[in-house]
């Protein structure tokens, strides 16, 4: 193909790529980080593609797509706000009881009565990290930055419900973030440094074919030891997923 | 291939740094397993990259590649199992509150 | 050129394969021929698709507006790789088109997550899970079903699987490979008696009104036409034939397995969810390991 298309799916692509990772650390809905994900991965796939390893590519959205609607459904399972309704999306009017899961959500419904007659009738503004941070106008939060959220006297834009910290993010954002930061670019002055050699031509091949031919001539062992590595996995999360 | 590999290898660089980042700032346990799945896909890209301009005649490079997507596969479905359990004992999956073990 | 030619095949099939899908379905499960009725439905149709939907105020708006154009597009993507008759199209040749066909049905689930769960209703999520439970379970007996078709092709390309099919066809000597196939269809593409997502009680299509619920249900039915064409590929010959064209064949053939589905969906009651999932996990998954096991045998044998 020619370099301008190559070259603009090459950045389409990455583009979905990163920005699908990071969408899924900032959004505050379980599922769209799932679905977010997801492209990322397909994106990558995508990249597979362009470097003409189709099988892995389908491998990978194969494996990517169905694990990430697995864990969207751990994700709903398990967390406080899997919808999001830190974002103002707001819970259905049959209350908590459709998120599937704990009791907390039943004690979170009786509880909610009790909150709502705390909160007066003024807009106050409140920083989602620290939710003793008040302010009467909209702004940024003086320990963290973070822009500040109006408290409508329901759970929306509070990071507390009821006592229950609701942050995606712990106290510790910003040195991670460095370190991330500092991984990637370390990472990236490697990668921009090195003078790195030109592709060779590629013959056309049946990556099918092939890849089935070596892992059961050439790379047996490895195709055993993934094999092994798989049955073990499978029945030690059936074990340990066991109810007693 | 008029894309250059340091391109290849720099998105991967990217994504790695932020998978980086999620592992260590997230308090969902899943999210923390989700960032985890990022950074093993930035080495598949880096290895299928590096398959392709290096030794594309070689399969050994995706036979590399399907291990790397073994191993996340099992990594997230025996994760899960272990989240599943600790959130049956704890009530709650949020890993700064899980972070002594107890019983 | 090549690109252009793919994705006018895949959308013309896609349009003229939901239509006949629609109509062979209606067809048989209300059991009327008349033309008039035919009509009717055409114009219901554009009538819906017309009908925009602003969607209520408590949607998650990404996830309910995206369903509809993901569930089309992946559709429509997994339609490029079934070949119609032997013309030679990149699509069809694909080297790794049946595990593509495989791996592009889950878009559709996740469409179908993202119409429930975006919904935000109750009866929406309890259909989006049923989804995805009903995907995970009958994605392996429906993949173990097509490696026994791909072992006799010895590749995995759509036209590979036709052209191997010279003497006999795979389904007749494959029969336990065919009806796992079938069965896991069910689950997979959620038509009667698998569709418990599309149910009163646990819709995924709830709060979806006029285009959007238009277009995941055309989405649906082109879903079904893919996969019943895709058994008649790789188990029924595909435009292999004696007399009669190539196409035309394809068209009888997907048409005969559209019917038996369409019949088997208006004879059972609809399975509940527990149903499916002990299906799929105790019964299908161990058969379909035995059919591979089997064929392998077969072709050991014959070599």
């Amino acid at each position: 193909m020619s370099p301008a298309v190559e070259w603009t799916l090459f950045l389409l692509l990455a583009t979905g790529a990163i920005a699908g990772a990071y969408r899924m650390l900032r959004t505050m809905s379980m599922v769209r980080a799932g679905i977010f994900l997801m492209g990322s991965f397909c994106s990558i796939a995508g990249l597979f593609l362009l470097l003409s390893a189709d099988l892995i590519a389908a491998m990978q959205i194969m494996m990517y797509v169905g694990g990430m609607l697995v864990m969207i459904v751990f994700m709903v399972m398990m967390s406080p706000d899997p919808g999001g309704s830190m974002m103002g999306i707001a819970p259905p009017e049959e209350e908590m009881d459709m998120q599937r899961g704990s009791k907390q959500h039943h004690d979170m419904q009786g509880d909610r009565m009790n909150q709502s007659h705390e909160s007066a009738d003024e807009k106050q503004y409140t920083c989602p990290m620290h939710p003793d941070v008040r302010s009467d106008s909209p702004g940024k939060c003086p320990r963290c930055g973070m822009k500040l959220q109006p408290t409508s006297g329901a759970e929306h834009g509070v990071m507390e419900m009821q006592g229950m910290d609701m942050a995606m993010t712990h106290e510790f954002t910003r040195p991670a973030a460095i370190i991330g930061f500092i991984a990637g670019a370390v990472l990236l002055a490697a990668v921009l440094s090195f003078d790195w050699p030109s592709a060779p031509g590629l013959a056309n091949f049946d990556s099918g074919l092939i890849v089935g031919k070596e892992l059961l001539s050439r790379y047996m062992i490895a195709f055993e030891a993934a094999a092994i590595l798989i049955i073990t996995g499978m029945v030690g999360a059936v074990i340990l997923g066991r109810r007693e | 291939m008029s894309v250059p590999l340091a391109a290849y290898l720099a998105v991967s660089a990217v994504l790695f740094g932020i998978g980086v980042f999620g592992v260590l700032s997230q308090r969902g346990a899943v999210m923390v397993l989700m960032s985890a799945e990022v950074i093993l896909n930035a080495a598949m890209l880096n290895t299928i990259a590096f398959w392709r301009y290096r030794a594309p005649n070689d399969f050994a490079g995706q036979i590399f590649a399907l291990v790397i997507l073994t191993i996340a596969a099992v990594e997230m479905a025996v994760g899960l199992a272990v989240m599943v359990m600790i959130y049956r004992r704890r009530k709650m999956q949020m890993v700064d509150k899980i972070a002594e073990l107890r019983g | 050129m090549n690109v252009l030619t793919n994705a006018a095949y895949a959308l013309l099939l896609f349009a003229i394969g939901t239509f006949l899908t629609a109509t062979l379905d209606t067809a048989i499960r209300e059991r009327v021929w008349h033309p008039k009725r035919l009509v009717q439905n055409i114009s219901q149709l554009v009538d819906a698709l017309l009908r925009s939907d602003p969607g209520h105020k408590r949607i998650d708006r990404v996830l309910f507006f995206g369903a509809a154009p993901l569930a089309v597009a992946a559709v429509s993507v997994a339609l490029l790789v079934v070949p119609v008759g032997n013309w030679g199209l990149a699509g069809p040749s694909l080297k790794v088109g049946v595990f593509f066909y495989l791996v592009v049905l889950d878009f559709l689930a996740v469409a179908l997550l993202m119409a429930g769960w975006g919904a935000n209703h109750k009866f929406g999520t309890e259909g989006a899970f049923a989804v995805v439970a009903q995907l995970v379970s009958y994605v392996v007996p429906l993949g173990f079903a097509v490696t026994g078709a791909v072992m006799a092709a010895q590749s995995l390309a759509a036209t590979a699987a036709v052209q191997a099919q010279k003497g006999l066809w795979f389904g007749l000597w494959q029969p336990l490979g065919l009806a796992i196939y079938l069965v896991a269809t069910f689950g997979q593409t959620f038509r009667p008696p698998a569709d418990l997502p599309l149910s009163e009680d646990s819709n995924v299509l709830i709060e979806h009104h006029g285009a959007g619920e238009a277009l995941l249900r055309i989405a649906l039915y082109g879903i079904w036409f893919s996969a019943a064409a895709m058994g008649a590929t790789l188990f029924l010959g595909g435009w292999r034939g004696p007399w009669l064209p190539g196409p035309l064949w394809f068209v009888v053939k997907t048409a005969a397995l559209l019917a038996l589905m369409s019949w088997a969906g208006k004879r059972y009651r609809r399975l509940t969810l527990k149903q499916m999932l002990r299906g799929a996990w105790l019964i299908l998954i161990p058969a379909s390991i035995v059919n591979v096991i089997i064929v392998g045998l077969i072709l050991m044998v014959k070599r």
